[in-house]
């Protein structure tokens, strides 16, 4: 029962935010650019790109035995989208690791946090940094309530307030810019 | 014979299976996941429509063959993709390494070479260093699930040349299960009612699937694969694509598609050793047994983790966490606390929130309990140390017993009646059996039969369609569920019928508690309430019968080779000719060597002739 429990709050979860999250965040923010369009788009894409469509676009089975996310190959949902990996990388990532993500923040890093930074592009050596700054201003990156589009850009902002971790991870400026 | 003896003694004495490739004629039908037999018509498994070039009604795989060389041969020819438009040789890039290799040891020119753009980017985002075999450990609470679950894992280089596990790539095959009820869910799945397909994503998903939501520690095994092997793999997974199989359960299941993937890019019959049932431990010991394994790994599960947590707690530290979890708040429990102290109590916290409530949401008093303790760790500018060793190698699935097992032995009552005893069970695992790379405390059976030859007699005494138990080490703050469920047949001579076979169904729901003395842990002790329904035309009284049994139940795990069993019950069967009874069961299993053992067993029931017996079992 708590299997199926789990499956239905986390599939609401993505559908929550791909509905409700993404329209309202284009016009918070100006320095990001969110073209999403994102319906039925998931997982797999992440993996694939947004250019393959024909090959790997993907669907959400959350009812599938063994899997809570299931990605198939071959189906076609997946709409194009601007700026596509990092933005789609990271949110997804978050969004099935942010407890992990908040757990090893707060004990000064992990392979969660390094995965995190890696995705953003950060040069290895900075990953003590990364790790310093997460723990450190925790209270204002992962303020409560977050929804998965502003703990991103929350996490970003706080890269970049950081002149070391901005120089280091070439993510976060192409989150910037783009 | 001389040849099977080979390969028999090689095995023995290698634990390794020479490297024999696949005939060219059986690859061909296994691209095609064509099946004939005596049994069956023969006909591709494969039920998407657009998978092949010659009609699927039913497949002719000569046709399929002849169809597919002569669009090879011309570059213009163009197929679909899902839609996409494409050259065969685009579409089908492994049956193309196949059939052009065929070719060249023929003194054949090569096909001629066309550009597959939508296919090398493929390959160019599926390029990985390493594939690794991942077995899910068992998931008991789901039947499903319950002999665990393989899939593949691709080890990729990050652009800055770092890696990182979670970001490897996943490579899942699953059963796609609407919401049905368990009835339909379980004929469904033995009988191909639902669809297989092969899924991709990033490794993380799976992850926090098995390690954290489902609390089951994650093995893997690297595989030794060449470049041309990767390559066909990665060919083998595009030409598939979104293609549909029947799913089914016992057989062409995870484990099955995973195991048949590294087949076709190894060229090398590791189905072959399978028998038509599929267990996925025994798939990681095919691909052991043709010495494709170079590494394990271990991944532990939260579970894991925040017991090594507590475990490092002082018992003043364990009182204190008990208490903050209990009151949801962390109040001013670790007030005046040296930081490190406080930082242990926060990270077993909050692990152990991890394993209690993974989703937020569910629980808005332990979300901020865990909010707490997060704010509260983070404001201690300390690291804390990575964990380690978490796992007891000795789990490791590869080295648990053969699933399937058979016994011999003989059976006395002490009114001087003898009979021999046989049995069978196809899979897989009891509370006595040798418990490397098994769950503990854990009975998972299926198809098990007993029966007796009593002089020319021959009685069927117990057919189990499946049997589950699972003992659950009483723990103040994990989970404590000890339950147990069964369906079969049972020999019900003596108590509802004077000689007949009942369908029965079983019920247990108890608590247990490791026994423990100096420190170490030498059994486990368990109460357990049983309910059972059965039923007969042959029963005397009512054709239904329902009746209770408590029992107690105590194994002793002294010795991994030495395992015992001491079990009472008292049955209240009110339908029953003899109402209520006692039992006392001893039972003591050694194990004798890889794949032995010998039982002897007591049993004492009230109303009955007292019986002794032994039995010989085999494991293979």
């Amino acid at each position: 029962m708590r299997k199926w429990n789990v499956a239905l709050i986390f599939l609401l979860a993505v559908f929550s935010v791909h509905s409700q999250g993404y329209g309202a965040k284009k016009k918070a923010k100006k320095s990001i650019s969110r073209e999403y369009g994102m319906a039925g788009c998931g997982l797999g894409s992440i993996l694939m790109g947004k250019n393959d469509n024909q090959v790997f676009a993907s669907t959400t089975n959350g009812t599938t035995t063994n899997q809570y996310l299931g990605i198939t190959f071959g189906t076609l949902n997946c709409l194009d989208a601007k700026n596509y990996d990092l933005f789609e990388k990271l949110e997804a990532y978050l969004q099935v690791n942010s407890t992990k993500v908040l757990a090893e923040a707060a004990r000064g890093g992990g392979e969660h946090t390094k995965a995190l930074a890696q995705i953003f592009g950060c040069a290895q050596h900075s990953q003590r940094d990364f790790d310093s700054a997460m723990q450190r201003d925790f209270s204002l990156i992962f303020r409560k309530d977050l929804n998965i589009p502003d703990l991103s850009d929350s996490v970003t902002s706080a890269l970049l307030k950081d002149e070391k971790l901005r120089e280091s991870c070439t993510g976060v400026n192409y989150l910037a810019y783009s | 014979m001389r040849a099977l003896l080979v390969c028999l003694g090689s095995v023995f004495l290698t634990g390794t299976l020479p490297a024999k490739p696949i005939d060219p004629a059986d690859y061909w039908r296994m691209l095609l996941h064509y099946r004939q037999s005596w049994l069956f018509e023969g006909d591709s498994l494969i039920q998407s429509e657009d998978f092949f070039l010659t009609p699927n009604d039913p497949l002719s795989p000569v046709d399929e063959k002849h169809q597919t060389h002569q669009a090879f041969l011309d570059p213009h020819f163009v197929t679909k993709r899902y839609g996409e438009p494409m050259p065969a040789a685009c579409k089908y890039p492994l049956r193309f390494i196949f059939l052009n290799e065929e070719r060249l040891k023929k003194g054949l020119p090569p096909y001629p070479s066309v550009a597959c753009p939508s296919y090398e980017e493929f390959k160019r985002k599926l390029q990985f260093d390493r594939a690794w075999l991942v077995f899910s450990s068992y998931y008991l609470n789901s039947p499903s699930s319950a002999y665990g679950h393989t899939l593949l894992r691709l080890e990729r280089t990050l652009a800055d040349s770092s890696k990182n596990q979670l970001l490897d790539i996943g490579i899942n095959y699953a059963a796609v299960v609407p919401d049905v009820g368990p009835f339909e869910y379980a004929y469904r799945g033995l009988f191909g009612g639902f669809h297989g397909q092969f899924s991709l994503m990033p490794y993380y998903v799976k992850i926090r699937e098995y390690n954290d939501y489902e609390a089951r520690d994650l093995w893997s095994y690297r595989i030794k694969m060449t470049p041309l092997e990767k390559e066909r793999l990665r060919a083998y997974l595009w030409e598939l694509g979104g293609g549909v199989f029947p799913y089914y359960f016992l057989s062409e299941n995870c484990s099955y598609h995973i195991l048949y993937a590294l087949q076709m890019a190894f060229a090398e019959p590791l189905l072959a050793q399978l028998p038509f049932w599929v267990i996925p431990s025994d798939t990681i010991k095919a691909l052991a047994a043709h010495d494709r394994i170079d590494q394990t790994e271990v991944r532990p599960s939260i579970y894991q983790i925040q017991k090594h947590r507590r475990s490092s707690l002082h018992e003043e530290e364990t009182e204190i966490l008990e208490s903050i979890l209990a009151a949801n708040s962390l109040s001013n429990f670790l007030e005046g606390w040296p930081p490190e102290r406080q930082m242990a109590v926060l990270d077993a916290g909050i692990d152990v929130l991890e394993l209690q409530n993974p989703i937020e949401g569910e629980d808005p008093k332990r979300d901020q309990l865990r909010r707490d303790l997060l704010l509260a760790r983070a404001e201690i500018p300390l690291r804390s140390k990575p964990l380690t060793n978490l796992v007891d190698k000795k789990e490791d699935p590869v080295l648990g017993h053969d699933s399937a097992r058979s016994g011999f032995g003989f059976l006395t009552e002490l009114n001087g009646t003898n009979s021999l005893l046989l049995e069978h069970r196809f899979a897989y695992h009891d509370l006595l059996d040798p418990p490397l790379g098994f769950p503990k405390h854990s009975v998972v059976e299926f198809g098990r039969i007993v029966g007796t030859v009593q002089g020319d007699r021959v009685a069927l005494q117990e057919l189990s369609f499946v049997e589950s138990l699972v003992l659950s080490p009483y723990d103040p703050l994990g989970e404590n569920r000890s339950w147990g469920v069964g369906l079969g047949l049972r020999d019900m001579s003596d108590s509802y019928c004077g000689h007949c076979l009942a369908l029965e169904a079983t019920g247990q729901w108890g608590l247990a508690k490791e026994a423990r003395f100096a420190g170490r842990t030498f059994g486990m002790l368990a109460i357990l309430m049983q309910g059972r329904v059965s039923g007969s035309p042959g029963y005397e009284r009512s054709k239904v019968a329902v009746d209770f049994e408590p029992k107690s139940i105590f194994l002793s795990e002294i010795h991994p080779d030495h395992r015992m069993l001491l079990q009472s019950s008292y049955l209240h069967a009110p339908e029953s000719k003899r109402h209520q009874n006692l039992l006392l069961e001893y039972r003591w299993r050694w194990r004798l060597a890889r794949g032995f053992a010998i039982e002897f067993f007591a049993l004492l029931e009230t109303g009955l002739a007292n019986q002794w017996g032994s039995q010989l079992y085999w494991y293979y």
